[in-house]
């Protein structure tokens, strides 16, 4: 089985925002936000996704990536 | 508000099993400074003279209380004592460690995290130390109770010409075994609830 793992750290540096900033808008903490970023977190909540969308301008997807387990290292 | 209830309540709890603690301690000590001096006096000359204290009899249901029953042999009484305290004392180191457990279950739940790795552990912990105790205590208790027997004179309570023979009918309450089954159905729920609140810590 493959897994979902999280480009928050991509679309951050292509949309030029810093993890302080981002925190302020999505009002999650600087913590949480780095524990998303290093793919520390098993689940995320529809709330938090919209927020991050929204507070980044792009689509779920552009977060979420799916890689097969065959890819895998 | 639930979370500061379960937090005032494992508190007060915590703080009601510490002094039962300290009691058992206690009277631990106790029981082992009486010892120490029944087994000096078993030997010696010397003869307390409070060994003609009252005894209560159980025939099933009915209780007889009896007084000046004469001791027949003050090294049986002796021996009884030392197995009743022996009884005792393996029955309360036993309490003791339920005891320790316990508190070790409600110091996470002070700290409001009910849901601690700990705690099912824990909880199975106290279960087998329910089983432990109870069967400790029903098999020590029939052991100790033989010595009594040999120690005093019961015949002289009873019209010896109409008692044709005795038996003894050790009965069980075996209540202690449902109690140690609802700990390790709780330990598997505490385990379910622990892993329910790592996938919550871990959703963000």
């Amino acid at each position: 089985m493959g897994r979902i793992i999280l480009r928050l750290d991509r679309v951050m540096a292509d949309r030029k925002i810093s993890l302080k900033e981002l925190s302020e808008k999505v009002g999650v903490t600087n913590v949480n936000l780095s524990k998303m970023k290093t793919g520390k977190i098993s689940a995320i909540r529809f709330s938090t996704l919209e927020a991050i969308c929204d507070a980044l301008h792009c689509q779920p997807g552009d977060i979420l990536e799916y890689i097969p387990e065959d890819t895998e290292e | 508000m639930n979370e500061n209830k379960m937090i005032k309540t494992a508190k007060g709890l915590d703080t009601f099993a510490k002094i039962v603690g300290i009691i058992l301690n206690a009277g631990m000590v106790l029981l082992i400074v009486g010892s120490v001096l029944v087994f000096i006096t078993m030997n010696s000359q010397m003869r307390p003279s409070f060994v003609n204290f009252s005894q209560t009899v159980s025939v099933g249901n009915l209780s007889i209380a009896v007084k000046d029953l004469v001791v027949q042999d003050y090294k049986a009484l002796c021996r009884w004592f030392l197995a009743t305290a022996a009884a005792a004392m393996v029955t309360m180191a036993v309490f003791i460690a339920g005891i320790r457990t316990v508190r070790r279950i409600l110091k996470p739940m002070k700290e409001g995290r009910p849901f601690d790795t700990d705690i099912p552990a824990n909880l199975k912990k106290l279960g087998w130390l329910v089983i432990a105790g109870g069967i400790l205590s029903v098999a020590l208790e029939s052991f100790s109770s033989g010595f009594l027997w040999e120690a005093y004179d019961f015949t002289k309570i009873f019209n010896m010409d109409q008692v044709t023979g005795w038996t003894y009918n050790a009965s069980f309450d075996l209540n202690f075994i449902v109690l140690a089954f609802v700990l390790f159905l709780l330990s598997y729920i505490f385990r379910y609830g622990a892993q329910l609140q790592q996938e919550s810590d871990e959703t963000l």
